[in-house]
């Protein structure tokens, strides 16, 4: 029976182990070897920080790296932070670093990350991307506290953000999302999220039913389906993301090929529920949204002030100019290709 | 299978009692020594071995009895010395012994010591007791009856100058840097052991010297008095017991064992709130934790284990995070708490779920060390926490339904406090007599599993591996003595779990359910599968036929 199950017997192994929790944590990785590590201690020390009481597991579905990613997942720890924290774990901090079956992408990923979530009956559920170099433990309860604490069912992420990173999801996306949903949600495609355990349950048996194994555009599919499905949503403002550079280059035609794609496959399908309404709603808001003072070439690169800032141009066109490698954000701005090397379904 | 070359105290099982709460047989609604010896019978057929009895002296009883005014007698609502003396030996001839309470720090502020002392700065025994002109010296003690106290120096307006007390202001502490201090206190000694008393649970040891610019706990001067009234122990006795109370860490409390030459056994305190913390998480880190911060001690010491006591479930040997959740999940009602610690006994903590009472038996009795059980405790009694004080843990013990309980003739208006009456732990419900009738009571099963602990000294005497399996809310381990080895499995659960245990190095051994004796599959090269229902627990011997 494991063949045809999303949930590998060595999972399933581990996860009997863990046996119930309240939050889960995925985390996927491919190819992260030089961020997983920094990622799993900010979210362990997230558990410990916010919610010491809760039972919590951080999963880790592994695409295959060859970069020794699953080791550096393992061996974080957060024992050197002890001192400097002014709470110890009480319970015992599980995790699980497995690869997943099927084709490597997010899709996939995120399928596991949802099986094990429904399997343990998590009641809340967040995905942080392995290449951030500027994840918090804040960022875990930014992503988890709306959903375990206020009964939301989805948590999008605001970021910090340069007027000239994640032109797509701004320019395009999200203005689409809000005409067309009726919904604000300034990140439909973020490459963090937080879910409960029911909606990751409702998504996990629609995907299931639609008997497709791989399906792009699983993050902007979650955010519209939740709208449309009556889901509780709101925003949590993480702060500045910044994330590892890439491997490879974005294909830009394809990426933009697949965000678009993806949201006209979307509105296709839900063309019941935003052809007979009006109007648009916001969407709360939880973290505290501070503002970049100052915008430095060289220091912090993502800021959403308006006023006059001095631009590295060649940077920011950067996507739109292949003699130009070296950089750190996408046009989408959303988790795209980062570092991971397949492609994935937000840009 | 028991090795009788260990020391008794290694291998026994204490129970601890309060002579006024156990049987009352002058209807004066106290209960005493007489009504006490009565009860032997009882302890004989539960299966203890040794009685601890809380302090029986003359007091003013402003603490319990923890606040003596006349080392040298016994408090006359309990009987005579005559009358102790009867119970003493009646004991001896079933085979138990008995401690009694050492209280050394301090005496009540009636003992005729502390009045000759502030009579005048002249007297004789003035430097019994510490004193000051002022009371800022040995600022960095702290104070640790923070719901009463505000200071550890108390004003004595009859001599003019502040005295030290660590604990109630009417418990001044004596001055153990005062030979005669420590002359007098072996004379205690001596009088109870000469009468043939087993040996002492001697209270709040950390505390006996103080010394500027310290916490004045664990002084190296107290181990000094310690190892002397241990060197004239044994230089005039042998087969006698000393036990210290000493609420530290257990890195700490080593030190009181010395080199074998202080005392033979010390409660282990901080393992008591993480076994119920362990519980109510259903995750094994705690206990395992602190485990792995227990030292070993000398080969004729032994560790003293308890789930509840006459004192609060004290909450001082654990960090703020896991006193706010123990708060949070056993005493959610505010007047439960007392001090810092909870005020309740074994069965209300539980909320009567008799699953978790023996799992959390199975634990005390399967973990190293010498288990103590709190009377009352073996039948499941419940608590009154507004009789104020720790007095809700402290009701006559339920021998039946009847008048009062069966523990006194007297009126119930004249009880020393009222019987448990609620009726789920009423003494209706909850009694010696209803329990005796039925096999699968929690009497009947405290007894079983009693004898099962002193059929091997593994449990007493052996050494303890964790096993650590993937699944947390399993607690298992290994206890070995000689070429014996006992498995404990235990689920922290309230569910169901499996587990997968490496038993590999024991491959070919059958696991024996000590229980019903049953066999169990042997083990092999794969790991070792087992099913647990909720709460329960194994102890396999792992026998090579």
């Amino acid at each position: 029976m494991a063949e045809e199950s999303v949930l590998s017997d060595e999972l399933l192994h581990q996860l009997i182990a863990v046996g119930e929790v309240d939050i889960l944590v995925g985390v996927p990785t491919y190819n992260n070897g030089k961020t997983a590590g920094q990622v799993v201690r900010a979210v362990q020390v997230g558990f410990l920080k916010y919610f010491p009481r809760e039972r919590a597991v951080l999963i880790n579905p592994d695409g295959g790296s060859t970069d020794g990613t699953p080791d550096a997942v393992r061996n974080a720890t957060i024992r050197d932070y002890r001192t400097l924290m002014t709470s110890q774990p009480l319970r015992t901090l599980h995790r699980i670093s497995i690869p997943y079956y099927g084709i490597p992408g997010r899709e996939n990923a995120l399928r596991t990350i949802f099986a094990a979530a429904d399997l343990l009956r998590a009641k809340a559920c967040a995905v942080v991307s392995a290449d951030l170099q500027s994840v918090t433990p804040e960022w875990i309860e930014g992503l988890i506290r709306p959903i375990y604490k206020e009964q939301f069912d989805l948590v999008t992420p605001l970021y910090h953000r340069h007027k000239f990173d994640g032109l797509l999801i701004n320019n395009v996306v999200a203005p689409m999302v809000r005409s067309v949903y009726g919904s604000h949600v300034k990140e439909p495609l973020g490459g963090e999220f937080g879910l409960s355990g029911r909606l990751a349950r409702s998504f996990l048996e629609a995907n299931l039913k639609e008997g497709q194994n791989v399906r792009s555009g699983v993050d902007l599919r979650l955010t519209t389906s939740a709208i449309r499905d009556g889901y509780r949503l709101c925003q949590a403002f993480l702060g500045p993301r910044i994330h590892a550079p890439a491997y490879s280059e974005p294909d830009l035609t394809a990426l933009l090929h697949q965000v678009v794609g993806t949201l006209f496959e979307c509105l296709e399908a839900d063309q019941s529920y935003w052809l007979s309404r009006t109007g648009s709603n916001a969407v709360p808001v939880f973290g505290f949204e501070y503002e970049l003072s100052r915008f430095e070439s060289t220091g912090s690169e993502c800021s959403r002030s308006s006023g006059p800032v001095s631009v590295n141009s060649p940077r920011s066109w950067s996507p739109f100019s292949p003699q130009i490698p070296s950089r750190r954000y996408s046009a989408s701005g959303a988790s795209t290709t980062s570092s991971s090397g397949f492609p994935m379904n937000s840009g | 299978m028991t090795s009788n070359s260990s020391p008794w105290y290694k291998r026994a099982v204490f129970y601890e009692l309060h002579v006024k709460a156990y049987n009352d047989s002058n209807a004066d609604g106290i209960g005493d020594f007489r009504g006490l010896l009565t009860k032997l019978d009882y302890l004989h057929d539960l299966g203890i071995d040794c009685i601890w009895l809380l302090p029986m002296y003359p007091s003013p009883l402003r603490d319990d009895g923890y606040d003596i005014s006349d080392y040298y007698n016994v408090h006359s609502s309990y009987g005579t010395l005559d009358d102790f003396h009867g119970f003493l030996d009646a004991a001896h001839v079933r085979g138990i012994r008995v401690i009694t309470e050492l209280v050394i720090n301090h005496t009540s502020d009636q003992h005729p010591w502390f009045q000759e002392a502030r009579s005048s700065k002249d007297n004789p025994r003035r430097d019994w007791y510490v004193w000051s002109d002022a009371d800022d010296r040995y600022r960095d003690a702290r104070i640790i009856f923070l719901d009463t106290e505000r200071s550890n120096w108390a004003w004595d307006p009859i001599s003019k100058a502040y005295y030290w007390h660590r604990f109630f202001s009417h418990q001044p502490d004596l001055n153990f840097d005062n030979p005669a201090v420590r002359e007098e206190m072996w004379n205690v000694m001596k009088f109870w052991l000469d009468m043939g008393v087993d040996g002492f649970r001697v209270d709040a040891v950390p505390y006996l010297i103080e010394r500027e610019g310290t916490s004045c706990e664990n002084l190296p001067e107290t181990h000094e008095v310690l190892k002397f009234l241990r060197r004239r122990l044994d230089e005039h006795f042998e087969d006698k017991v000393l036990l210290a109370e000493a609420n530290q860490w257990p890195t700490d409390v080593r030190a009181y064992f010395g080199d074998g030459d202080e005392f033979h056994m010390a409660f282990h305190f901080p393992l008591m709130p993480r076994v119920f913390m362990a519980v109510e998480l259903e995750d094994r880190k705690p206990l395992v934790e602190i485990m792995e911060q227990t030292p070993p001690i000398p080969e004729t010491c032994q560790w003293a284990t308890f789930l509840r006591n006459h004192d609060e479930l004290t909450l001082e040997m654990v960090s703020q995070d896991e006193r706010d959740y123990m708060y949070d999940m056993y005493a959610k009602d505010p007047t439960a708490r007392i001090n810092l610690g909870i005020r309740r006994r074994l069965s209300p903590l539980m909320e009567n779920d008799r699953r978790r009472i023996e799992l959390l038996n199975g634990l005390l009795l399967s973990l190293p060390g010498c288990p103590i059980i709190y009377y009352g405790d073996e039948i499941g009694m419940g608590d009154n926490i507004f009789l104020g004080d720790r007095n809700g843990v402290r009701t006559p013990m339920q021998w039946s339904g009847g008048w009062n309980t069966g523990f006194s003739t007297a009126d119930p208006e004249q009880l020393f406090l009222p019987v448990i009456s609620n009726p789920l732990y009423g003494y209706q419900a909850i009694n010696v007599e209803s329990q005796r009738r039925s096999a699968h009571s929690l009497l009947s099963w405290v007894k079983k599993i009693l004898r099962l602990w002193k059929s091997t000294a593994v449990f007493s005497s052996g050494t303890i591996e964790f096993v650590n399996p993937a699944n947390h809310r399993i607690l298992a381990y290994l206890r070995q003595k000689d070429e014996e080895t006992v498995l404990v499995v235990n689920n922290l659960s309230r569910t169901a779990q499996a587990v997968e245990l490496d038993l590999r190095r024991f491959k070919g051994a059958i696991p024996i359910e000590m229980f019903g004796g049953n066999p169990f599959p042997r083990v092999g090269d794969l790991p070792y599968l087992l099913t647990l229902g909720p709460y329960h627990f194994f102890w396999f011997l792992l026998r090579r036929f």
